[in-house]
């Protein structure tokens, strides 16, 4: 009894620690509730689903009115919130800005249905893949591969449009409308699904589940309103992950230069098919919605947790401020990138739980090759799936030996630099070498006792590396046409995005001038 | 048992086979490293989760992760008895010293931009002049008493291992050793536990996906989002699942977590980063008013950088022109900027161009090579944490030689200084600063 007590005292004494630690370093917080004008429909907002819970639990009969609203009926609910968040007894105080959240509200909604179009489209294609492909995946599952494996396809078509230099309003427009017109019927079904069949689930809700819901919606519906702008706020999005977009439309193909933009590609169609860049802004913001879609049902459907469980992961992941400010004001690519490395986990987990399936491998090497183009270092997650694929249960030699060819292969290739430690050991490729040697002396270990299940991994294994660099070819041939050297940096980083000058140019144009 | 013997040869085998030395690039050690921070060796992976929780690196709500994960881990580990008390004490023990190690190397906030450490020079100046609220008091009294009794031992454990700093020899085996550990205890805990496949195999993800991400990833946090949706997924679930009837610890655990959820929606609602004079909505005004009508693009462009449309006007005016810009995010909105914006951004090139040309001379050297603008972000040494503060030096040097070359002259700024007649205007020099200002664009004549 001591020690529960000592424990209990330990474990809240940590806590308090770190919270008045990080209160220390964030004083911004205090400002955020002082200068919060909404803090009482908040409050309300909140109460909402707390008071639908104990109505449920009172009058049971009342549940399928709740539990059975769609997706749809949510997001008109949280709308309406959002207007009664515009406070318009402040705004009656500032004449200029009265009538301006009714007008956003309808540029909003403008965009976010081509924003819809965009994703129908790509779904559409996806699922048509998928169907001939005949992959056998749970329906949930299907949906997001079909999403993910669409605007992959789609980054590819623009890859090759942009190529040729004909990133024109009238090449895109019919592109993404083929796809919806002959599969109409595939996408009523898949938009009845989720616009109008019931979302949360009729048992295992408890209350914090509904008050974890709520504040992830309303989150993200805030944060996606944001994002409907003209003027991206993140650095990296002034200089970048906005830019290019905006540069690809202005060339109507692809610019010189950048890292792989796999997403920049798709969110370009926003410029060049509507003349928007809100479009092109929201394609990245919408990532971030998608993405407690498929963690959603990784917790559910995979792992096995309670519906308020997987919503209060959701709540406590969304409310961070740096996803928020990814949403709204930074508009990067990773909120996109994540939500297809998540497919990714997903199809994996299917794969190694549910049966080997070639096919569901194949899908899975060509999201992650797609994730390669968007981001170069989700490499990390092809690391982190090929060491899991490897992983059986109660043994931990197999995954280690993985674990051992991954770090050579960092050592060789020299991927280190990109975290600016580049080792500088003379011996870099004798451990290296080491390294290997190890994890052949490990995994033949293990070989003795199950050389099927071992040759089985390693031609996985060499399977998804073979085709996701396969997918990274065009990106990287582009890479090296553009590099004056090619080198593996340059097939990784791509050729400098801005102007190039070296000391001998300017040494010999100011000879030149002074000549003049 | 032979299971064993092949992780201890792995084990002593890891650490010899990567011993590995450190290298640092000025530019990528201003710019990247950062994130991970300036501590020696080791001690800059280990402290980082601390770090990157509290903002101590780099601060900026960009990067912020909020407490959770972290408060989290503690209340998980420590709430629980193992059936063997010196298990407990060692876990107990293992808590303390990873806070002490992180208060050590870590940083406290003066105000919302100015961190410093408690060993640093200055710090009881700066701190006299603070005005603390209670929480300032507790934090800072707390960080000074563990620099008087364990900065020593840190101090020293920091001089045995990383005297010569450019030889590393204990980084990468010290973090091959982790995680083999992490995979030995969450075998050990899974199989005691019988958790389901899934589980099992989601886990194997995140911890290898977070040693890669601890690795490569100079502690870039978007770089890892995977791994922060996965922690707390598997925290959440199997912690509600498991505790679920543990009493009122499970209910502050709630209680911790929706309070968070609520604090996040109050944080993204408040708007705070929007600075204007009408209440902070939602929604940027002057947002709102560009969709209604009631402004143009050069005013919503305008408040977010005070007098930018100045600069952008003279810019897209020329558009064959090349721009030498350094610091600043106006990319976006420069026409045709990949084929003439130069990016200098930490000044790398300018150090070289000093060492092959004289100050008189580089204003007449760039316009040869047909720059005609050279765009300043007044606030790019800002970004430097580096202890030796490189960064911060180039653009001293780097203003010096705007400031006194004859053939610059200032287009636009948003610079405020307050001149003799009491007048504030936009502009470099002349008078008492007002504000200090994101940008300058200067033309070379």
């Amino acid at each position: 009894m001591p020690l529960r007590i000592l424990a209990t005292f330990l474990s809240l004494s940590w806590l308090l620690w770190v919270v008045l630690d990080y209160f220390q370093k964030h004083k911004l917080y205090a400002e955020a509730i002082s200068s919060n004008i909404y803090l009482f429909p908040l409050a309300i907002a909140l109460l909402i689903p707390v008071g639908a819970w104990v109505a449920v639990r009172r009058n049971p009969s009342l549940a399928r009115y709740i539990t059975g609203a769609s997706v749809l009926v949510y997001t008109l609910g949280i709308f309406f919130w959002l207007l009664l968040l515009s406070r318009a007894d402040v705004l009656v105080d500032y004449p200029q800005l009265v009538l301006s959240p009714v007008s956003f509200l309808l540029t909003f909604f403008k965009v976010l249905c081509l924003v819809l179009l965009v994703l129908l489209s790509a779904q559409a294609m996806g699922a048509w893949l998928l169907d001939r492909w005949t992959i056998a995946l749970p329906r949930w599952l299907l949906g997001h591969a079909g999403l993910a494996l669409g605007l992959f396809l789609f980054s590819v078509l623009l890859f090759v449009l942009g190529a040729l230099h004909v990133f024109y309003w009238f090449v895109l427009i019919p592109l993404m409308i083929i796809p919806i017109i002959l599969r109409q019927r595939h996408l009523r079904e898949l938009l009845s699904r989720y616009l109008f069949s019931p979302l949360l689930p009729k048992d295992g809700m408890a209350w914090y589940g509904y008050v974890a819901f709520a504040i992830a919606a309303l989150i993200l519906c805030i944060g996606l309103a944001q994002s409907v702008t003209i003027y991206p706020k993140g650095f990296d999005a002034l200089n970048f992950y906005a830019n290019i977009p905006k540069l690809t439309a202005e060339g109507h193909g692809l610019v010189h230069g950048f890292r792989p933009h796999a997403w920049s590609l798709i969110q370009s169609i926003g410029y060049t098919a509507f003349d928007s860049p809100e479009v092109a802004h929201m394609l990245s913001s919408v990532g971030g919605f998608l993405v407690p879609l498929i963690v959603y049902y990784i917790g559910r459907k995979q792992l096995g947790f309670s519906p308020a469980q997987t919503f209060l992961a959701i709540c406590a992941f969304v409310t961070i401020p740096a996803y928020t400010t990814q949403l709204s004001h930074e508009l990067k690519i990773d909120l996109p990138l994540l939500y297809l490395q998540l497919v990714c986990l997903s199809l994996l987990l299917h794969h190694l739980t549910r049966g080997d399936d070639r096919r569901v491998l194949y899908l899975i090497a060509i999201l992650l090759g797609f994730c390669l183009t968007i981001k170069i270092t989700s490499f990390l997650l092809i690391f982190g799936l090929l060491v899991a694929m490897w992983y059986r249960e109660g043994k931990t030699g197999l995954p280690m030996a993985m674990f051992c060819f991954i770090l050579s292969a960092i050592l060789f290739l020299r991927i280190d630099r990109f975290s600016g430690l580049d080792y500088l050991i003379g011996g870099r490729y004798i451990y290296a070498s080491l390294l290997v040697l190890i994890g052949i002396v490990v995994s033949l270990n293990h070989a003795l006792a199950d050389r099927h299940y071992i040759l089985r991994r390693v031609k996985q294994s060499i399977l998804i590396v073979v085709i996701a660099g396969a997918i990274y070819t065009p990106w990287a041939v582009k890479n090296v046409i553009e590099c004056d050297s090619p080198s593996f940096d340059c097939v990784l980083n791509g050729a400098p995005h801005s102007l190039r000058m070296t000391i001998k140019d300017l040494k010999d144009n100011y000879q030149s001038s002074l000549g003049q | 048992m032979m299971q064993y013997r092949r992780y201890l040869s792995a084990l002593l085998l890891l650490p010899l086979s990567v011993m590995c030395l450190l290298a640092q690039d000025t530019s990528v050690r201003e710019e990247m490293q950062r994130y991970i921070g300036y501590e020696p060796g080791t001690f800059k992976y280990l402290t980082l989760p601390y770090d990157l929780v509290m903002g101590s690196n780099v601060a900026g709500n960009y990067i912020d992760i909020g407490f959770l994960l972290l408060a989290m881990i503690g209340l998980i580990f420590l709430s629980r008895i193992p059936q063997k008390k010196w298990h407990y004490a060692l876990v107990v023990l293992g808590a303390l010293l990873y806070l002490s190690m992180s208060m050590h190397y870590g940083r406290v906030s003066l105000d919302e931009n100015l961190y410093l450490s408690v060993n640093q020079a200055g710090f009881s100046d700066a701190i006299a002049s603070m005005q603390q609220s209670w929480i300032d008091k507790i934090v800072i009294s707390t960080y000074q008493a563990n620099e008087l009794v364990m900065g020593p031992v840190w101090s020293f454990i920091s001089n045995v291992f990383f005297a010569v700093s450019s030889k590393d020899w204990v980084t990468i085996p010290a973090l091959c050793i982790i995680l083999l550990g992490i995979f030995l205890y969450s075998n050990w805990y899974l199989s005691e536990r019988k958790k389901a496949r899934a589980f099992q195999l989601t886990l194997a993800v995140l911890a290898c996906v977070s040693f890669y991400w601890f690795l490569l990833s100079a502690g870039v946090l978007w770089y890892g989002f995977i791994i922060f949706i996965l922690a707390f997924l598997l925290l959440i679930g199997s912690y509600s699942r498991e505790y679920k009837r543990a009493g009122w610890i499970y209910y502050i655990f709630l209680a911790v977590l929706l309070g968070w959820g609520f604090l996040g929606l109050i944080y993204k609602t408040s708007n705070i980063y929007y600075k204007s004079d009408q209440p902070n909505f939602i929604v940027d005004p002057s947002v709102w008013m560009y969709y209604s009508g009631a402004a143009d693009e050069d005013f919503v462009h305008n408040s977010y950088n005070r007098n930018v449309s100045a600069a952008l006007t003279e810019l897209n005016a020329h558009p064959e022109a090349k721009i030498y810009k350094v610091g600043t995010s106006f990319n976006y909105l420069i026409d045709k900027n990949n084929e003439r914006v130069y990016e200098d951004n930490l000044l790398s090139f300018f150090a070289q161009i000093q060492k092959n040309f004289r100050d008189e001379e580089i204003a007449s050297v760039l316009e040869a090579s047909g720059y005609k603008y050279i765009l300043i972000g007044l606030k790019m040494w800002s970004v430097d944490s580096t202890p030796e503060k490189t960064l911060q030096a180039k653009f001293k040097d780097f203003i010096g030689f705007v400031e006194s070359a004859d053939k610059l002259e200032l287009v636009a700024t948003d610079r405020r200084i307050r001149m003799p007649d009491g007048k504030v205007q936009y502009g470099m020099r002349g008078g008492e600063l007002v504000d200090y200002g994101y940008y300058a664009l200067y033309r070379i004549r």
